[in-house]
């Protein structure tokens, strides 16, 4: 049934965006991949799951729990793995967004490794209330989550789209994100915006997260990487820093993936996302959204 | 005999027009001046002369070759290296190694003579290290050629560029502004440089703010404004030229 | 105690994960990130388990192909990427890896799929066989240990060729090709206007690291004889690319150096069982807090040079 699936597509392509939009505003500001944010997306989806199904916290609780829980985690990330690699040094060696990244890898490492202790690495299921409620529109099937995950995810994403363009705040963000120097001189306080980055980024891993569990109602510890996988495709076929970008492209690739699952070979589902960037990027070396400027 | 000719060229960025069909040419052993106010183009002329940009019509011709649509460092080999106007050395690399590095395209060490370190290469890698010392020493620097080049002061780093362009054994150097952000003293030692370098029968185009030396030290001068050529000739003919007149007058007005 | 096999085999991994290292760095060398060593790896395994153990290739036959397989390939992702930069060209690398994970699953009557391929000819045991098989090494060996001797040889020969390997890119580094190589990482514009083709040394470079990382695949098969889809994931590419980058990776000492260190750790960390891994990333992260530009840099590498020409000097002296 194409319009089901055309329906599928569009609410996973919307987490996809959720995810690629995390990476773009960290990207924005401090020009690093955060390679810890897949993982920063499943501790929120085990947040979520934890707070509901072992403490009966009601939905809605659960979800500001894990989004809450992100935050203060994309908050120490900041605190302790990025903000001391900034500082300028005397030393003309080694690359700055290297080490940077590597810092990431390395609280990815803690964060996976601590996930298997806390959580055990076998999936766990995530039962929601209405995790079965669907609605039927002539011979079209659509569940009830489906709707909350396009709900939230596009009034997360307007939201921040608006903020980005109208708060002081966002603007200050842009402006850090063009030249932090620049930005800087102007009286932003660089420090504060990139923290807000960071945190903002790691509060929609989390939603992703927790809507993530509940569509697909069980949690692993896996899923991180696999997340964290294509929200990097995406950021790249979108644009390093784009945050239309990031929309368009994780909805393609969400409907890109559900097609061929539902059409084609499921087995390839995890390589459609970098043959569709490879092709891209042969065509467009800095994406789709992305400024070819010299 | 005209060694570099720069025919009818044409580009433009985005819709702006960055050149509008600028032609001139430049004789064997003379030094050849640029000067127009800030954005007339300038640096894009080198741009294209050098093959770093592509003109969207026109043609440049080195030593009666064609080189239009050659990558850069095939016009290098031909014979023509350039400064650039920020400065872009290789900091973290010694000054005999940025020197090293201009003779690339006249050495030829592939990966196999460099690992099994052949005699050839042996004797290659000494000359090249000697040459890259008499080079040092002619601007003046021979004494820091162990330390990284990052170290080195701005009108320093501008010299270390001008021996790095001349170890590529080019015949004609393109210098884009080569005395820009140096004192008194630094420009007369760069005057005397580029004289020294004339004289060894090198062609030498610069891009010039400092008059002072640009009517000194030029032959002829060409004027660009607004992508245009408006005047060339000699320094003397170029100080009265009313278009030149307007045209810095103008920019001062703007 | 140099006999104790689980030592050995350590230091096997040490000098297979050293030549990964290298393979990021002669990469890092003209300022490509690149993410695809796992990728490579994979190629390099597979080639040469299927070259040994289908067509009874003896191994070193199969070594070289596996490696000069992903060196075809690099030159393949090379071209094309050329105009990527920075983090692009490291996700694309990464992109490349995960499509090869999925084809290694999907083509079972290569590869043997998700269960992956086993019955790799075991490097020591075909040595081994070989001077057993001459009278004369069968009188000398016949005393020791087999799996102790099986365990040193593999380890002579790997790290043989690490260190010849490393050998190799010190030396070109220090050559005409590497001052190419640096030029490029340090100002692209300014190397091509000096007369270096930026796009042949690019090229030249990134094949180089998708050779030496087909090479360590290949013989990481004939150590573990059995390779899966799994030894070649996301994961494993990351773990290289911090091999070279906490070592130093403006360095051939470095990734040699992070290797050791990294492919130690976990050993030494043992005693924290659970919680290993997670003080593993925490060292990752200290590290770079405290030496971004990486363990061995040039002052800590010129330092040790010095050290071992004063001790070479003095040796002379004493002749």
């Amino acid at each position: 049934m194409l319009a089901e699936q055309l329906i599928n597509g569009l609410t996973l392509g919307s987490i996809y965006a959720l995810i690629a939009i995390g990476y773009t505003l960290v990207f924005g500001v401090l020009d690093i991949i955060n390679m810890a944010h897949g993982e920063i997306f499943m501790f929120g989806a085990f947040a979520g799951m934890l707070m509901s199904m072992k403490l009966g916290a009601p939905l809605p609780v659960a979800f500001l729990g894990s989004v809450a829980l992100t935050a203060a985690m994309g908050y120490v990330l900041e605190l302790l793995a990025l903000r001391p690699l900034r500082r300028p040094s005397g030393n003309m060696e080694g690359n700055a967004g290297l080490s940077t990244l590597i810092s990431t890898i390395g609280v990815a490492i803690i964060l996976e490794n601590l996930s298997l202790k806390l959580f055990g690495a076998e999936n766990q299921p995530f039962r929601t209330s209405f995790g079965n409620v669907k609605f039927t529109i002539g011979p079209v099937n659509i569940y009830l989550i489906q709707i909350v995950i396009l709900l939230a995810s596009g009034v997360l994403i307007c939201g921040l789209a608006l903020w980005l363009k109208r708060s002081r705040s966002g603007r200050a963000l842009r402006a850090t994100a063009e030249s932090p120097e620049t930005a800087a001189l102007m009286g932003v306080d660089t420090k504060k915006i990139i923290t807000t980055a960071v945190v903002t980024a790691s509060a929609m891993a989390g939603t992703a997260g927790v809507l993530v569990a509940m569509s697909f109602s069980n949690v692993g510890t896996r899923m991180g990487v696999s997340m964290g996988l294509k929200g990097l495709a995406i950021i790249v076929f979108g644009g390093m820093g784009s945050v239309n970008g990031a929309l368009v492209g994780g909805i393609i690739l969400g409907m890109a993936e559900t097609l061929v699952v539902a059409y084609g070979d499921s087995g390839y589902r995890d390589a459609i996302a970098f043959v569709i960037i490879i092709g891209v990027l042969l065509l467009k070396p800095k994406g789709l959204f992305g400024q070819n400027a010299s | 005999m005209e060694v570099l000719k720069l025919v009818n060229i044409c580009k433009s960025f985005g819709g702006v027009s960055a050149l509008n069909g600028v032609s001139l040419s430049v004789k064997k052993g003379e030094i050849y001046g640029i000067i127009g106010p800030n954005g007339a183009g300038k640096t894009t002329l080198f741009n294209v002369a050098t093959a770093s940009v592509r003109p969207d019509s026109g043609n440049v011709v080195v030593n009666d070759e064609d080189i239009t649509g050659l990558p850069p460092h095939a016009v290098t080999k031909r014979g023509m290296a350039r400064t650039f106007q920020n400065i872009r050395l290789f900091n973290r690399m010694t000054l005999q190694e940025n020197v090293m590095v201009g003779m690339h395209c006249r050495t030829g060490s592939g990966v196999l003579r460099s690992v099994l370190r052949t005699s050839g290469q042996r004797s290659e890698e000494r000359e090249a290290k000697i040459r890259a010392m008499e080079l040092l020493d002619f601007v003046g620097l021979s004494k820091y050629f162990g330390k990284k080049a990052g170290i080195l002061s701005y009108g320093q780093q501008r010299k270390l560029e001008i021996a790095r362009a001349l170890a590529t054994s080019a015949s004609i150097l393109l210098l884009d502004e080569p005395v820009a952000g140096m004192n008194e003293s630094e420009t007369e030692d760069v005057y005397h440089l580029l004289t020294a370098i004339a004289y060894r029968g090198i062609t030498i185009v610069l891009i010039e703010h400092d008059m002072g030396l640009v009517m000194n030290l030029c032959g002829r001068v060409a004027v660009l404004d607004f992508g245009e050529l408006i005047a060339a000739g000699t320094p003397s003919e170029i100080k009265v030229h009313p278009l030149v007149i307007e045209a810095y007058l103008g920019s001062e007005r703007g | 105690m140099f006999l104790n096999p689980y030592y050995l085999q350590i230091g096997s991994f040490i000098a297979i994960n050293a030549l990964l290292g290298l393979g990021v760095y002669v990469t890092l060398s003209t300022g490509q990130l690149s993410l695809g060593s796992a990728g490579f790896m994979g190629i390099g395994a597979y080639t040469s388990a299927i070259l040994t153990a289908r067509y009874n290739y003896s191994i070193p036959v199969g070594v070289v192909f596996g490696a000069l397989a992903a060196a075809l390939s690099g030159v393949l992702i090379a071209i094309p990427s050329l105009r990527l930069r920075g983090v692009y060209l490291a996700i694309v690398t990464l992109g490349f890896g995960e499509i090869l994970r999925v084809a290694f699953i999907r083509l079972e009557n290569l590869t043997g799929g998700a269960i992956g391929f086993p019955g790799i000819p075991k490097l020591g045991g075909t040595i081994l066989e070989r001077l057993k098989a001459s009278s004369a090494g069968a009188r000398i060996f016949s005393s020791m240990n087999g799996n102790a001797l099986e365990s040193l040889l593999v380890f002579a020969i790997l790290l043989c060729i690490t260190l010849m390997s490393a050998a190799f890119f010190a030396l070109q580094a220090n050559s005409r090709v590497g001052r190419a190589f640096s030029s490029i990482e340090m100002d692209e514009t300014a190397a091509e206007s000096m007369g270096i083709n930026v796009y042949y040394y690019k090229v030249l470079s990134f094949t180089q690291g998708a050779f030496v990382s087909g090479l360590a695949g290949a013989l990481y098969g004939h150590v573990a004889s059995y390779v899966s889809p799994a030894d070649f994931t996301y994961h494993r590419a990351v773990e290289i690319l911090v091999y070279a980058i906490l070592g130093g990776a403006g360095q051939v000492m470095g990734p040699l150096v992070g290797a050791s260190i990294l492919t130690t750790l976990p050993e030494v960390l043992r005693f924290m069982s659970g919680y290993r891994h997670v003080l593993y990333g925490a060292i990752i992260v200290l590290s770079m807090i405290y030496r971004p530009q990486g363990l061995i840099d040039s002052e800590t590498s010129d330092w040790l040079r010095k050290v071992f020409r004063r001790k070479r000097f003095i040796d002379g002296g004493v002749k």
